[in-house]
């Protein structure tokens, strides 16, 4: 049957019109300028909220939870709200009011990876101890990853249909991706995006006993690197179709450019050494808009300072992009944020824009001589126009997003 | 533009194919199993795939460990790439797009038990890694070489529509020229205790009117932007609508979110040949079932999942492989409207029309 060709629909550019973020370095962009650019820290401290006796990381980046108690009651229903409610809804209501409160998303995407997964241990406990039976039921309501976002859109007075991605550690930069394609195609005008992931045991215990993570501090692209350090985390950012934000007379953060995605089928757990799958996801995010790799100027990495991962990624920037192009890893600050890893970091790509800076890579020494790259160890003030965001994933998901200067038409 | 349906499968209590749909139709009760729990001795009846219907003999290194959902999603994901016509070893540019609403729950609950009985030192990094939520996806694109796009979206029951929305999305905008859409799920003790504390399932009792069975199984569709073009076999179905759906916050305001849901989809078709509904206990079935017959009347309804059970993400994709079967049968003008209701706040639904149905919108 021969079906008439279509003509390819018209593509239209996508605004980052607001922030929200909730991560160690704090509450809120302005917090986090602070942390990310004028007094970075490396935020990993000794876990408290589970036994760390028998693993070898002791360590993590957790929020501090003063930071969000004034958000309680956080809705009539939820009496009891998880911690990763909170973040949510403190960065969903932070991002809506950056974007001016107006217009309404018409859909939400969130990445996640492990929900509210603290719910679902304190039930496997409470059904091998047999005890706190009247528990149960509260941490089955609030252990599907959806809650935490349905929790925050109450809060917030929003009602919208939502999108769960779970595709492991690139979960937040698919989400934001997800969002760019559906205005970019002109599905919808306004989309709220973003990600979050909370401390949990189950989770922890997995990364140490893969020796994924490291008994030791976190150094991305160190030579000397042994793993990561988790960290927990909220980031939504509100996307928005160009003409949309410059008619209304927005504050543009930021130009969404592009998104790439692909897979990588070499294992589960570990990249093709080559970096041909990382590659062809940043090279696809530079496509939309033809932007050659040599204006990049920045590349936040994945950068979990996991042998394989910094290795594969080193390639990788090393193939494509200018040698000397500046590259850090944002997690040597808060670690791994897992589903929201990418979501932060696009808002840290964002602000490197607008503030044309760019944040350090801590703990890193000596690198790979190969690598043709430069870790930027301190931060620092460079003009800016096209930055990369880059996060890999467990499954071989990689995803790269295109961020330049918000500008007119 | 509107997608096409143009294979379909599925791995259920019923069986696979045609057969299985012949006994969802009637209403036959699918394979029931006792499962049980050594660790806090509770016992539960569910719907399990029987052993005749289980693949044998993939051999392929990624599936030696994998856990049952995988297994179900790589088998149902390659029959329906079968059934459309298509070469499993020509499939690097498929789009992948995975529903899964508890993902990988025995490995999550046995390496949780290692942690919790004999200590964070001794728990496995064998299971580890199978505990993701994109772990079948990653086995499954593996195997086809499919090295482009590839989600895994985790939701309620709803979110099978929302995944075969997202397929539909990549397809109008020309990011893919077909895609396969997997709903897979498994049960495990932890999973029908969860439920059973809430009284939506049963312990160890045989259903009573109201209360569900969990069930395990899986579910594909492959969808393109064409059909019957070279590489695509003609497909009998084309999805003129699917829904971005509803999201509710109070159960009392699920009536309003049904009633438009369905208003949206009786715009699309407002006179189908039978709906397949999706829920079987109150209060979601007083919405749904309500809701129908006030936007669609005495149109016949299906409740498939009598027979195969609450299969959770993969029940939207069970539903629809139950409306293309269903489609095969009737008038070639016919249509079917498939509703999904999630326990999690999520609604939403989908129009499946046969191929010679007049087109009503762009999806």
């Amino acid at each position: 049957m021969n079906v008439p060709q279509s003509p390819p629909p018209r593509k239209h550019r996508v605004a980052v019109t607001g922030l929200g973020i909730v991560s160690p370095l704090g509450r809120g962009t302005a917090e986090t300028r602070v942390g990310l650019f004028e007094n970075p820290q490396y935020c990993g401290r000794e876990v408290t909220q589970f036994s760390v006796s028998q693993t070898r990381c002791k360590s993590a980046a957790v929020v501090e939870r003063r930071l969000l108690s004034d958000l309680l009651p956080i809705s009539k229903r939820s009496r009891q709200p998880h911690t990763t409610s909170l973040m949510m809804a403190a960065a969903m209501r932070e991002a809506l009011e950056s974007a001016g409160n107006s217009p309404h998303p018409e859909l939400c995407v969130i990445g996640t990876t492990s929900g509210g997964m603290t719910n679902g241990e304190s039930f496997f406990r409470s059904l091998c101890e047999k005890t706190g039976k009247r528990l149960r039921a509260h941490a089955v309501a609030n252990y599907m990853p959806q809650k935490p976002v349905m929790d925050a859109m109450e809060h917030c007075g929003l009602r919208m249909p939502l999108q769960l991605v779970a595709n492991a550690c690139a979960s937040g930069s698919n989400a934001v991706g997800m969002g760019w394609n559906l205005i970019r195609n002109g599905s919808a005008r306004c989309v709220m995006t973003g990600g979050y992931d909370g401390l949990s045991e189950l989770v922890f215990v997995g990364f140490d006993c893969l020796h994924a993570a490291t008994p030791e501090i976190c150094r991305p692209f160190d030579k000397d690197r042994s793993g990561l350090i988790l960290g927990e985390a909220a980031a939504v950012l509100i996307l928005e179709n160009m003409d949309d934000a410059i008619a209304r007379g927005a504050q543009i953060y930021a130009e969404l450019a592009g998104y790439g995605i692909t897979t990588d089928n070499h294992h589960l757990t570990q990249p093709h050494p080559s970096g041909c799958a990382v590659k062809a996801a940043m090279q696809q995010a530079l496509k939309a808009t033809e932007t050659p790799p040599e204006e990049v100027d920045y590349i936040n990495a994945h950068g979990t300072a996991t042998p394989f991962n910094d290795a594969t990624e080193g390639v990788a920037i090393s193939e494509l992009c200018r040698a000397g192009v500046g590259v850090s890893s944002t997690k040597s600050m808060i670690g791994h944020t897992l589903g929201a890893a990418g979501a932060v970091e696009a808002i840290f790509s964002v602000m490197s824009l607008s503030e044309n800076r760019i944040p350090p890579n801590l703990n890193f020494r000596a690198g790979d001589p190969d690598w043709t790259f430069e870790v930027v160890t301190t931060s620092r003030s460079a003009p800016l126009r096209s930055v990369l965001s880059n996060s890999l994933g467990f499954g071989g998901t990689n995803a790269s997003l295109h961020f330049r200067k918000g500008q007119a038409a | 533009m509107n997608p096409y349906l143009i294979g379909k499968a599925w791995v259920t209590a019923l069986g696979t194919g045609q057969e299985a749909f012949q006994a969802a139709l009637t209403g036959e009760a699918g394979h029931i199993s006792v499962i049980g729990s050594h660790v806090w001795q509770g016992k539960y009846e569910c719907f399990t795939v029987p052993p005749e219907a289980k693949e044998s003999g993939n051999r392929h290194p990624r599936m030696r460990r994998s856990s049952p959902i995988s297994h179900f999603a790589v088998q149902a994901a390659r029959a329906a790439l079968v059934d459309a016509g298509l070469d499993l070893e020509a499939q690097k540019s498929l789009a992948v797009i995975f529903a899964i609403s508890s993902g990988s729950v025995v490995y999550t609950r046995r390496f949780y038990e290692q942690i919790t009985q004999s200590g964070a030192g001794q728990a496995s990094p064998l299971l580890f890694p199978e505990t993701v939520y994109n772990a079948p996806a990653s086995h499954l694109a593996a195997q086809l070489d499919a090295g482009g796009i590839s989600y895994t979206l985790v939701g309620d029951g709803s979110v099978g529509v929302t995944a075969m929305r997202l397929a539909a999305d990549l397809l109008d905008a020309g990011d893919a020229d077909r895609v396969v859409v997997v709903g897979s799920e498994e049960v495990d003790p932890v999973l029908c205790d969860a439920y059973a504390t809430w009284r939506m399932a049963t312990r160890h009792r045989r259903g009573k009117q109201h209360e569900m069975l969990l069930g395990e199984g899986a579910a594909a569709v492959v969808m393109a932007r064409e059909a019957g073009t070279e590489g695509n076999k003609q497909g009998p179905s084309r999805f003129d609508v699917i829904d971005r759906g509803e999201t509710f916050l109070r159960q009392s305001d699920l009536p309003e979110a049904a009633d438009a849901l369905f208003g949206r989809l009786q715009t699309i078709c407002p006179n189908p040949c039978a709906m397949v509904a999706s829920t079987w206990r109150d209060p979601f079935r007083k919405a749904e079932v309500g809701a129908m017959q006030s936007h669609f009347g005495s149109v016949p309804v299906h409740f498939p999942k009598r027979s195969f059970g609450e299969t959770l993400g993969a029940s939207a994709l069970m539903q629809t492989v139950f409306a293309g079967y269903f489609l095969e049968r009737e008038d070639s003008k016919a249509s079917v409207v498939v509703s999904s209701f999630g326990f999690n706040q999520q609604i939403s639904g989908l129009v499946l029309a046969a191929p010679d149905s007049a087109e009503q919108t762009t999806i």
